[in-house]
């Protein structure tokens, strides 16, 4: 196991994103150019101190910089608890090489803001992101989100993901979402941008809104089909934006359905609904 | 005769002999209208009214009653403008007196809605209808609530159902079937959302004498806050592709000798994920964040393989026992323990990691 040094961490990295960031384990400038694969260790972040934590400084379990690839499998990344600063896991790749980077089997938990991060700041994007049959939970402090790409290409497969605010999130980026298990948590899957971006055969339940779709409003937007949602309060969020598909799923126990459906091109299709007691709610201009 | 007044002739004998054969439509609420409509305007009064097999249609609405089925028939829910969810309710006005006694532990339960007695002999399905069961405060020590309620000799389906708030001061279930008799009975409980039952209660129960005369499918449920259990089975059968989240656990418990546990996620459990009491096959589940993941009745041979047990106190735990069945092919990452209270030889064929204690004979699991 990987712990905190008693004297603290110091600052290591600078992201993509301008942030300072304290990591346990560090990937970068990898050379020769080559994977790094991290299998079978624990990360804990428990009586880590990392100095300006939640104001200019992260904490992340394991970082993988610009420019590296590899696998992280069957690791343990937990109590990386700094007050609204702590990562479990964070992939990046900026300008430069297209970079693959894959995170499955993991277990994610004890985190306060993020456990899986992945983001990319090019256009298209550098890196291709699997994330897969991970479990992420974020019941205990209460994190942000448990999965969130922005700006990467790839597929988030056949994770559990429970507890926390926001279960699995794309800021942006062509991923798939599929065969996920999302539960007790308040919105299991969000699409914030993402155009073509599809979410397929995911189970969410116990959720305030089962799907938050968005994007840009150009076709195609999001698809969500072949999905299961029980025991929400919303399933679909639509926030009026046009060109969202929602067809072929099955909802059951619900008191909304669709939120903000859009005038025109709602791309709303034939569903199977059950216990719903508002089917549409709120009106778009 | 003209060409015309030929086809006149023939779509009116046409009409004449398809008449008779058109079905009725049974609809309770009134949503649907028209002569080929049967209106009732109670779901009691439509399970009595209409003939053997029929399929009843119920509107969007509160049913503030008790609902007791002794035909095969169906109960479906269906859609209305914008609304798309039928409510039976506690009557606030009627007896909370208990209406059946389980034929398995011999304890009074309050059924809102009761399957029993089924004359002539067949399945009664219950689809896309909600049962909250609110309002029954009656206690442990009157009754025990279920929404849905099949008594011994009855079959059918339950599907996209929702069960709710059967809590009656903790001695409450949202489904529960069981089957006392000699002969076979079949019930399957498939794609419900259970959630908020009594916590010395739980979610979906598979009631069998032993050995078991009911063959049960309970899959693709989802169960949340359900009380003690999240599935208690005592049949044979199936528990495949369920959903537990916060149950006090066992989440599931598989009591009879020929269940099948597989593909189900349990997570979020303080106590137990999965138990077993007999030799059950438990196989392909993904358990996380739960106190004791797959545990086993001390001694029994069952299979336990495929599993993925994630943030654990206890990966797979053997009571004290040294279970003489297959114990392979699971993935452990991150327990404290990860073969506990295991008195057998060494275990070999799953893949560990992030274990503190690979295999103890002696731990406390939760």
């Amino acid at each position: 196991m990987i712990a905190a040094p008693p004297n603290g961490l110091a600052i290591n990295v600078t992201s993509i994103t301008g942030a300072n960031v304290a990591a346990q384990v560090l990937v970068q400038n990898v050379a020769p150019p080559g994977n790094v694969n991290l299998t079978g260790i624990t990360v804990d972040g428990s009586r880590a101190e990392v100095s300006g934590c939640s104001v200019s400084a992260f904490l992340a379990g394991i970082f993988y910089a610009s420019g590296a690839s590899g696998t992280i499998n069957e690791m343990t990344t937990r109590n990386q608890q700094l007050p609204s600063c702590g990562y479990g896991i964070w992939i990046e790749n900026g300008a430069g090489p297209n970079q693959s980077i894959t995170v499955e089997n993991n277990s994610v938990h004890d985190v306060t803001w993020e456990g899986i991060f992945a983001i990319s700041n090019q256009t298209p994007s550098t890196l291709a992101a699997t994330i897969k049959g991970n479990f992420v939970n974020g019941k205990v402090y209460n994190q942000t989100k448990d999965i969130e790409v922005n700006g990467v290409s790839g597929a988030l497969t056949g994770n559990v993901v429970t507890g926390g605010l926001q279960g699995i999130i794309n800021d942006g980026g062509l991923v798939t979402i599929s065969g996920n298990t999302v539960a007790d948590i308040s919105i299991g899957v969000a699409i914030a941008f993402g155009d073509g971006s599809t979410v397929t055969s995911n189970k969410i339940s116990n959720v305030y809104t089962a799907f938050l779709l968005g994007g840009s409003g150009v076709s195609p937007g999001p698809t969500a089909t072949g999905n299961t949602t029980k025991n929400t309060t919303y399933v679909v969020m639509y926030n009026c934006i046009p060109n969202v598909t929602v067809k072929s799923n099955t909802f059951n126990d619900s008191e909304f359905g669709f939120d903000h459906v859009p005038t025109a091109n709602s791309g709303l299709g034939v569903n199977s609904i059950y216990n719903i007691d508002t089917v549409q709610t709120s009106t778009c201009p | 005769m003209s060409r015309h007044l030929a086809w006149f002739f023939f779509a009116v004998v046409l009409l004449a002999v398809s008449a008779p054969l058109q079905a009725l439509n049974y609809e309770v609420g009134g949503c649907k209208t028209g002569s080929s409509y049967v209106n009732f305007t109670t779901i009691s009064a439509a399970v009595v009214g209409v003939p053997a097999g029929a399929t009843i249609q119920i509107c969007p609405g509160v049913y503030p009653e008790q609902v007791t089925i002794t035909q095969p028939l169906t109960l479906k829910g269906i859609g209305f403008n914008n609304a798309n969810r039928a409510v039976i309710t506690i009557n606030p006005n009627g007896s909370l007196a208990p209406n059946v006694t389980s034929s398995i532990n011999g304890l009074p339960f309050y059924a809102q809605v009761l399957v029993q007695n089924i004359n002539p002999a067949g399945p009664v399905s219950i689809i896309g209808i909600t049962v909250d069961g609110s309002g029954d405060n009656a206690g442990c020590s009157a009754e025990t609530l279920a929404g849905i309620f099949y008594a011994s000799g009855t079959s059918g389906t339950v599907n996209e159902v929702t069960a709710r708030n059967q809590v009656n001061g903790g001695c409450g279930w949202g489904i529960w079937v069981e089957n006392g008799a000699a002969s076979s009975q079949t019930i399957t409980i498939a794609n419900s959302s259970v959630h908020n039952a009594g916590f010395d209660g739980g979610g979906i129960a598979a009631s069998s004498v032993s050995p078991p005369t009911l063959s049960a499918t309970v899959s693709g449920n989802c169960l949340s806050n359900a009380g003690f259990f999240g599935i208690d089975d005592s049949s044979t059968g199936v528990i495949a592709g369920n959903v537990l989240t916060s149950v006090a656990g066992p989440g599931i418990f598989a009591e009879s000798d020929s269940l099948t546990v597989s593909a189900n996620t349990v997570a979020d459990i303080s106590g137990i994920g999965i138990e077993t009491k007999g030799a059950n096959t438990v196989q392909s589940n993904k358990l996380s964040n739960v106190g004791d993941s797959i545990a086993l009745f001390p001694d029994v041979a069952a299979t336990i393989k495929s599993n993925t047990i994630k943030n654990t106190f206890c990966g797979i735990d053997f009571s004290g026992g040294s279970s003489s069945g297959t114990i392979s092919g699971n993935t452990l990452n991150d327990s404290l323990y990860g073969f506990a209270n295991w008195l057998g030889p060494n275990i070999m064929g799953n893949s560990l990691y992030n274990i503190n204690n690979v295999q103890s004979a002696s731990a406390s699991c939760p």
